[in-house]
């Protein structure tokens, strides 16, 4: 690793944000290398397909580099990514036929581990319809609040609740091998 | 319904989750952006070559445009005989000031649509 990457990696996301802003590809690479896992994770939970994640991530990533000089404020970096990658999902999912929902699947806690928990979750999250799912995603994995995924998605906050407490409640059932572990067993 | 989630789904979504780093990803997405640069300074390059030759063989029309349209702008569009009305109208009373007028106006009209 050089002295270069080496201060990078020490350095603020504001600052490598000015510095990307201003054509350093090397502090695009360092803000790559920091929020990679966060927008592949959630483009994953999204289409529950890891190629097609990764290459939705490519082209978040590379409209970034693209348009970061218009980003006004250095500090809304993240915020600023998670609605290119949101956008970016709605515009796949438009423009693609809804993922193939499969009703009938029966999940059965296989395992404790994080590869399991994740292989099932995908699983039921693809049964749900995209922006069913999307709500979803956005509300557990991200943590949003429904007034925030309304104003990310451009739904309605009427849609965005009854879409969540449909999806929860189609989870619930799904996962209900999981719901009985006990918590600890669940995350470790 | 409140923004409260369900504990045990948001323990999945926790346990799901996976930090790991993926320098193989990061080396294709920087070698798009080095490929997306270079593709923009050959655009511009070939850009340039081709608009060369196009620039030198209008640029005696182009000059004489430039020259007859710096005789006609400030030429007056009425004849105002009062000297205190013929210099309040000044700005607009041109071809210049008809044509800035048109442009703001144009401007304005494409803001509003575009918006």
């Amino acid at each position: 690793m050089s002295a270069q990457d080496e201060l990078l990696g020490k350095s603020p996301e504001a600052l490598l944000v000015g510095l990307a802003r201003k054509g350093d590809r090397a502090a695009f690479a360092e803000l790559l290398r920091r929020r990679q896992a966060w927008i592949r994770n959630l483009l994953l939970r999204c289409c529950n397909n890891p190629a097609l994640a990764d290459d939705l991530a490519q082209q978040v990533f590379l409209q970034a580099w693209r348009t970061i000089h218009q980003l006004r404020h250095s500090g809304r970096f993240a915020g600023w990514l998670k609605r290119l990658a949101i956008n970016t999902w709605l515009q796949h999912a438009r423009k693609n036929d809804p993922l193939e929902q499969a009703d009938d699947v029966e999940i059965q806690a296989t395992g404790s581990d994080s590869a399991s928990i994740a292989m099932d979750l995908d699983r039921a999250l693809a049964t749900l319809k995209d922006h069913v799912r999307l709500c979803i995603v956005l509300s557990y994995h991200e943590g949003m609040t429904h007034d925030e995924i309304a104003e990310f998605t451009g739904m309605s906050l009427g849609t965005v609740k009854s879409h969540i407490r449909r999806g929860t409640q189609r989870l619930q059932s799904l996962l209900a091998a999981y719901q009985d572990m006990p918590t600890e067993e669940k995350s470790s | 319904m409140t923004d409260a989630r369900d504990p045990g789904l948001q323990a999945m979504f926790d346990a799901a989750r996976k930090d790991t780093a993926n320098e193989a990803f990061v080396a294709r997405v920087m070698a798009d952006v080095e490929k997306g640069q270079r593709l923009t300074i050959f655009s511009w390059v070939i850009g340039g070559v081709l608009l060369a030759p196009v620039a030198w063989w209008l640029a005696t029309p182009l000059l004489g445009a430039v020259d007859l349209a710096t005789q006609l702008l400030p030429d007056t569009l009425i004849e105002v005989e009062e000297q205190w009305l013929a210099q309040l109208l000044a700005p607009v009373n041109s071809v210049a000031g008809i044509v800035g007028l048109s442009f703001l106006v144009a401007w304005a009209l494409y803001r509003k649509i575009s918006s």
